[in-house]
């Protein structure tokens, strides 16, 4: 079984666009959602309502603006996190603010892409990072 | 005119204490003589019937600067000014008429050393039967007395007419001087202040730091003026600012202390209003910085839906549909995208006014050169000529210039897209002393009873079917060039060319600039 692409995105919308994007893709990588910085804390220290996920994402697609705990505090924290430490993690957002942006690279994000409004650079977006985390990219040794 | 021409000194001849003054009526002639030469204050005495100098003694030639053998038989007329003389003679006929001392405190004469000041005392001199047969005036010479005195009285108006409340008190603190404005500011009037110690001003907590600066004073330390509080005859607590000098006599001992003392209440009112007006902006800055983040989040997902979705219905629906239906959902999807770029234009325009201006050297002529540069390598097809003057180097924000730059500069390739031979120039251009820039091109133009209309936001001249634009562009452009304390404005022809001019709020240059 191959690992999962954590998508973390609570705009239904947003989220409806991505599966679409990367199915175009062709990834064989199985997505799992979730719709809130909670949540995605939850699964990737495998608890609360996911406390039988059995394997690490390969790769964490995180939003911003999350409710409950937003998503730099999601990054905050799986950073910190002995287990999650060195997961690939692609901040996905609207926002080009360039605060967002040094906070982002700061706390330890791997890259940064701004979601586009027109659709088709969206789904060559998200085929080139798929490209290049799933395939391209060497897996840190712990999350193999 | 020297004073001690043929006076010879009466001292030499006689000695008053060796000779019997008493009985020899020689020698005491000379005694008394000798007493009225050495008389340190002018000595005269005139007849009464002509008022012509009869005597004149040793310190009036001094005084004077005449000697007495040009003096003695004449009258005054002879030699003062006929205003002065007439003065004197008046008071020489009272004198002898009413047979009293009349005393002037203050006259004003002129003599050969300029105009000394007086204090004259006339008496008449009586014969046997009461008769007035001289006039006798001793006269004290009080100018350097009376300087000191106008000098004395023209500091106490000063300080009497000062707004500052200026006391003065000893060196322990009892009030001894108290102005007009400390009456103001304080309440108390002189006869209450004076007198009394200085702890009736300082609140009970306050007036500690009086110590320390007498110390400092007294060591030769200049003590810049402090805020205070100090406490008024109604109990208000004023906030003040001190300045405390040392008093000191003409021996140079300190006598006491001078303090000016402002009321600074308004000063400081007017210091809580500008720093509570700083932290209102700062407020709405920081507000405006959160709406912008909000809308940089929260506009584009909609627009990102709506061009998604239109695409996913052409994908997943395109058989069912006709021709008109996939141009309508192109039309769809095109508006979302122009909205995007609007959002975005609308977030630049409000960062530039947001964002702090960092100076540095700036060259336009590189910034022209790089931004046409990307231009030509995203349209390799295109054939434009470009002219860039040397010595495009000013002072300003180096993101910001560059932004007004790639603005004007795509502007004039966009609007030169039709030209077959389209040229593009920059340089820099003399306006009212100042140095302008300009970015001129020979293509599409604008009629110019519509420039006002250039720099609006949302403005546009041409049609989006000529030129595709947001029209947020120039805003943004004005926008940056006001913040360097500089403005825009355009020349164009329809059809022939438009030159856009900018300044950045130089000082006024006296070089003579390159070209036009």
């Amino acid at each position: 079984m191959l690992p999962a692409i954590l998508l973390v995105e609570d705009n239904p919308n947003d989220e409806a666009l991505t599966l679409r994007a990367l199915k175009k893709s062709n990834f064989a990588n199985p997505v799992v959602v979730v719709r809130d910085g909670a949540e995605a804390l939850d699964y990737l220290f495998a608890k609360g309502a996911h406390a039988a996920r059995e394997k690490l994402p390969q790769l964490v697609l995180l939003d911003l603006k999350l409710p409950k705990i937003d998503g730099l505090e999601v990054l905050k924290a799986l950073r910190a996190d002995e287990r999650t430490k060195l997961l690939p993690v692609v901040i996905l957002t609207s926002s080009l603010e360039e605060q967002d942006l040094i906070q982002g690279y700061s706390l330890g994000a791997n890259s940064y892409v701004r979601k586009p409004v027109n659709f088709a650079d969206f789904v060559e977006a998200v085929r080139q990072l798929g490209m290049y985390w799933l395939v391209l990219n060497e897996i840190p040794p712990n999350l193999r | 005119m020297t004073a001690d021409k043929g006076v010879k000194d009466p001292t030499s001849e006689v000695s008053p204490a060796k000779a019997d003054v008493d009985v020899d009526p020689v020698h005491a002639a000379r005694f008394l003589d000798a007493i009225i030469e050495n008389i340190p204050d002018m000595i005269f005495v005139k007849d009464a019937e002509r008022l012509a100098f009869k005597k004149f003694n040793r310190a009036g030639e001094k005084l004077l600067g005449v000697a007495r053998a040009e003096l003695l038989g004449k009258n005054d007329f002879d030699f003062f000014p006929e205003e002065q003389a007439r003065f004197f003679q008046e008071k020489d006929r009272n004198t002898l008429i009413g047979k009293a001392l009349v005393e002037m405190e203050e006259e004003p004469i002129e003599t050969a050393n300029g105009r000394r000041w007086l204090h004259t005392k006339k008496v008449p001199v009586l014969d046997e039967s009461g008769t007035p047969i001289y006039l006798l005036g001793i006269s004290e010479d009080i100018t350097e007395r009376k300087q000191e005195e106008d000098a004395r009285r023209r500091l106490a108006a000063l300080v009497d007419s000062s707004s500052d409340g200026i006391l003065s008190m000893t060196m322990d603190h009892v009030i001894t001087t108290w102005n007009n404005g400390a009456q103001a500011l304080f309440g108390y009037t002189a006869a209450e202040a004076i007198g009394k110690p200085v702890s009736l001003l300082l609140p009970p907590e306050h007036g500690g730091e009086l110590f320390g600066i007498v110390e400092r004073l007294k060591r030769g330390e200049s003590v810049p003026s402090y805020e205070a509080v100090r406490r008024a005859s109604d109990g208000r607590d004023l906030d003040v600012s001190v300045s405390t000098f040392l008093i000191h006599n003409k021996k140079g001992e300190i006598i006491g202390l001078s303090k000016i003392v402002r009321d600074i209440t308004e000063l400081k009112r007017a210091e809580a209003a500008a720093t509570k007006a700083r932290d209102e902006a700062q407020t709405a800055n920081r507000e405006l910085e959160a709406f912008s983040y909000s809308v940089a989040h929260d506009l584009r997902a909609p627009l990102r839906a709506i061009d998604g979705f239109s695409q996913a219905l052409l994908e997943d629906c395109g058989d069912v549909l006709n021709e008109e239906g996939k141009q309508h959902l192109d039309r769809v999807r095109k508006s979302a995208q122009h909205m995007a770029e609007l959002i975005d234009a609308l977030l630049a325009l409000s960062r530039v006014t947001r964002s702090e201006l960092v100076q540095t050297t700036v060259d336009i002529g590189a910034l022209a050169r790089e931004s046409l540069n990307l231009l030509q390598q995203t349209n390799p097809l295109r054939e434009v000529e470009v002219k860039i003057q040397e010595g495009l180097v000013v002072s300003g924000d180096a993101r910001l210039l560059g932004a007004v730059v790639e603005n004007l500069v795509s502007n004039a390739w966009k609007f030169t897209a039709k030209r077959a031979h389209a040229l593009i120039e920059i340089g820099s251009t003399s306006e009212a002393g100042t140095r302008a820039f300009y970015v001129r091109d020979n293509g599409a133009g604008f009629d110019m009873s519509y420039a006002a209309k250039l720099f609006g936001v949302f403005q546009r001249l041409h049609s989006a079917a000529e030129f595709e634009g947001t029209g947020v562009g120039l805003a943004t452009v004005q926008r940056i060039l006001r913040r360097h304390g500089g403005y825009i404005w355009a020349e164009a022809l329809p059809n022939v060319g438009a030159t856009f001019y900018f300044t950045l709020g130089e000082a006024t240059s006296t070089q003579d600039q390159k070209g036009s």
